[in-house]
């Protein structure tokens, strides 16, 4: 069943038709929301926050326009940078005010940035420096490679155009091997540049 | 081909794999910056897959699931055809056990009826001190609590002013802030003047015996009260008894459309501001009390429960 055809009997009052599509959609909007904002606490408030609004006003949600998919994922953006926005005012982050920093990434062959570092180091060391990629640059890669959607689906969730993915990705890989490069020069660094208390 | 015409394919082949060209292949092959490049991308690519494996398990705890069906069946039940009861605080929100920040619109009601309780006690704590600390005869405390909560012209005109105060209290009126059971029936003007009368007359024989009516017309069966435009149903089957509602807001108040019924201790020195007789030996003794909070979070009345 679609997840729109389960959001349909849901409105309807069906319950299981709600827990099915929690159930199936959850998980993406939980990483999306941790993804973007390195804290499990605000994913979670996020992912309650997404579904409250699908039950609240599910009349937002109109099927012709795209997937429920899509649709999600672009209210769960919408809260995260809210609290980005909110939290920003207590903690900068790292690179934040790099407003079109990576207009001027150098497409200079880079070292290996990943050198030296085993899989789980790798892990931490690329996503912190996902989360310190400016939001622009950070949802591109948290969507197009994270969650594997294509270019025209992150597009859809971000309301812009596929040229705009695509180069928003480019610019956002160039500073993650700059961020990673950093990182592995002072790997104590930055793990305590970010705040959700 | 040169470095920038190599670049519009080069992430798509560090990402999907993508068939190289020959021409970009020969670029490649006499270019070490596009070739170191390319193998970044390739690191970059395959780092960035082993985050998606890693994280591609993580979801979010059940307990946000648990608050969304309680949303979920609140929403449904609220669908449902249901008269506007306000009940006991057992019946809080079903979502309201989650102490989640999502929920703010929930729990920000509830942190509202709080305080309005919170604040009606402390205002009632103030006039039981001024009470008490008063000279003894001095009706002057208590009656001008009531006065506060009186709106006399409404009741009967030509009532002396502090009996109308306190006749207003129980009168039924269509008043907002008029509370008793008695005011449950529809607003019938000659029925509200009698019965001013009658309070006017309870009233000339001291508050002892006003009580004795508030608390006798609480063993009588429980009859529904009009609020604004809400009405509130005792329990049925509740043992409890309890005093009729008394007004704790001015008569130029919204009217209540729904509100919630909050049960608090109160010291029984809180019963002589709102003139109801206390015994000074059980001064310090605790009483149970429904207080009434409206949704703008105003505590619109109070009742004592015995």
């Amino acid at each position: 069943m679609s997840d729109e055809e389960l959001w349909r009997r849901a409105r309807g009052g069906d319950e299981h038709a709600f827990t099915v599509l929690y159930g199936r959609r959850q998980g993406p909007v939980f990483r999306f929301a941790w993804q973007m904002s390195g804290s499990a606490a605000v994913a979670e408030d996020v992912t309650q926050e997404v579904f409250l609004a699908l039950l609240s006003a599910a009349e937002r949600f109109d099927p012709a326009r795209g997937p429920l998919a899509s649709y999600l994922y672009g209210v769960a953006r919408n809260c995260v940078l809210r609290r980005l926005e909110k939290e920003r005012a207590f903690v900068a982050l790292p690179g934040a005010d790099e407003a079109g920093a990576g207009e001027d990434v150098t497409l200079a062959a880079p070292d290996d940035p990943l050198l030296d570092l085993t899989r789980r180091e790798t892990v931490e060391a690329v996503r912190q420096a996902v989360l310190t990629l400016p939001v622009h640059y950070r949802e591109v890669v948290v969507l197009c490679e994270l969650h594997e959607l294509s270019y025209a689906e992150a597009a859809e969730t971000l309301a812009c155009a596929v040229g705009t993915v695509r180069s928003r990705l480019a610019r956002a890989r160039a500073l993650l091997c700059l961020r990673l490069r950093a990182l592995r020069a002072a790997p104590a660094e930055p793990e305590a540049k970010r705040c959700f208390a | 081909m040169n470095c920038q015409d190599v670049e519009t394919w080069l992430l798509d082949e560090a990402r999907d794999g993508a068939d190289v060209a020959a021409e970009a292949r020969a670029h490649l092959a006499d270019c070490p910056a596009c070739a170191a490049r390319l193998r970044a991308e390739r690191q970059l690519t395959g780092a960035l897959r082993a985050v998606a494996a890693h994280d591609a398990e993580a979801i979010a705890p059940a307990r946000v699931e648990a608050a969304l069906v309680a949303a979920f069946r609140a929403q449904a039940a609220q669908a449902a055809p249901a008269p506007v009861v306000s009940s006991a605080p057992a019946a809080a929100s079903p979502i309201a056990f989650t102490q989640r920040r999502t929920l703010a619109a929930f729990t920000a009601r509830r942190a509202l009826a709080a305080l309005a309780v919170a604040a009606a006690l402390v205002l009632l704590l103030v006039a039981a001190l001024r009470l008490q600390t008063a000279p003894h005869g001095a009706p002057a405390a208590p009656q001008q609590a009531n006065a506060n909560v009186a709106t006399p012209q409404q009741v009967n005109p030509g009532t002396p002013a502090p009996q109308q105060a306190n006749a207003n209290v129980t009168a039924p009126t269509s008043a907002p802030a008029a509370v008793g059971n008695d005011a449950a029936r529809p607003v019938r003007a000659a029925s509200d003047r009698a019965q001013a009368a009658t309070l006017a007359q309870v009233q000339g024989r001291g508050a002892a015996a006003r009580a004795r009516r508030l608390v006798a017309s609480s063993t009588r069966a429980p009859a529904p009260v009009e609020l604004g435009a809400m009405v509130v149903r005792a329990s049925a089957v509740e043992p409890e008894r309890v005093t009729d509602f008394v007004p704790l807001v001015a008569g130029s108040a919204a009217p209540l459309v729904s509100g919630q019924l909050v049960r608090v201790e109160l010291p029984r020195s809180a019963l002589a501001p709102l003139g109801l007789p206390l015994d000074p030996a059980r001064a310090g003794d605790t009483i149970k009390a429904d207080v009434l909070v409206g949704d703008d979070g105003l505590a619109r009345a109070i009742r004592f429960v015995r």
